[in-house]
């Protein structure tokens, strides 16, 4: 199918295919390492340590597969890795865990804050609501 | 992009926008292992839909550019590739002339971007072919391919190795 490239569905469905490639990619390094460092580390143990057939496994890494998440975790665990999940926002550069907001800057603010006030920006209806933030406001809003 | 001394006609031809480098559609994220794709001003027109209109631009030629950037997995092949293998790179004409293939499979009839290796992982694409043409005139295409490198960087040799990671690095599944 031909589009524009600036088509949002074009940027999507290239998002969607560097997605699918990189976790190939990431388990074709981890199995590529481990039959250089592990001796008779084969597709076909690891096959057998998924339960399937050493053609399927081979299967995963050719084309363009669209991978399971339950796929994803059990190569993770039959390669005995921990997978972890950040993403980035594009804009701003902000980190994002499953545990929250990775950011130094954002984490130095909230050590910092009870000894200086900043504000946060909430956006709400279009407009930027800012509120002094204070080690006070923030046990009020607790409370 | 990093440029040796052996870079000067390289560096020149894209000075002089005879060869461009051809950008993946996002800006590229720090990779362990950066591949550079360069490409004739013809081959970029074609990708961008400017040549080939109805076929190009594809998701799946930008996807595999993205894929080849990043240095992420590819499949690829020093030998003729069997009638049931799909690599994404490969060698042609038993590599007596350093020719390679990028294999753009989708859109059909899927297309072939043909040229040399400058460097490792500094691949100059010189020639588009679509698949259909292409059988029957892998010769012909090479010989091509040859003449427009001799054209672009005179006595320049292309990269020649042993092995595949002495062209190209990255994640990579040679085919046996």
């Amino acid at each position: 199918m031909s589009w524009n490239k600036s088509d949002p569905k074009f940027v999507l469905a290239y998002d969607r295919g560097l997605l699918r490639s990189a976790f190939k990619s990431l388990f074709w390094a981890i199995i590529t390492e481990r039959k250089k460092r592990i001796g008779g580390f084969t597709l076909n143990q690891l096959a057998r340590d998924l339960s399937t057939s050493k053609h399927e496994v081979s299967r995963w890494f050719k084309g363009d597969p669209n991978w399971t998440i339950n796929t994803i975790a059990n190569l993770a665990n039959a390669l005995n890795v921990e997978i972890r999940i950040t993403a980035v926002d594009r804009f701003t550069g902000m980190v994002f865990t499953p545990a929250g907001i990775q950011n130094p800057a954002y984490e130095k603010k909230i050590s910092t804050e009870t000894f200086m006030p900043s504000f946060t920006f909430r956006a709400t209806a279009g407009k930027f609501n800012s509120e002094p933030q204070t080690s006070a406001s923030l046990e009020r809003k607790a409370a | 992009m990093t440029f040796n001394t052996t870079s000067i006609p390289l560096i020149r031809a894209i000075k002089e926008k005879r060869i461009l480098i051809r950008n993946p559609l996002r800006p590229r994220q720090p990779v362990v292992e950066e591949r550079h794709l360069l490409v004739t001003p013809e081959i970029d027109a074609m990708l961008d839909g400017y040549l080939h209109k109805g076929f190009f631009p594809a998701v799946a030629a930008e996807t595999l550019i993205g894929v080849f950037t990043a240095g992420q997995l590819l499949v690829a092949t020093r030998r003729m590739p069997g009638k049931k293998e799909a690599p994404d790179l490969e060698q042609v004409v038993n590599g007596q002339n350093e020719v390679w293939a990028l294999c753009v499979r989708r859109p059909r009839p899927g297309w072939r971007l043909l040229g040399r290796w400058y460097d490792r992982n500094q691949f100059v694409a010189l020639r588009a072919w679509d698949k259909h043409h292409l059988a029957g005139h892998y010769e012909g295409a090479v010989r091509e391919v040859i003449a427009d490198w001799a054209s672009e960087f005179g006595a320049q040799s292309p990269r020649q190795g042993n092995e595949l990671r002495d062209y190209v690095g990255g994640v990579l599944n040679e085919l046996e």
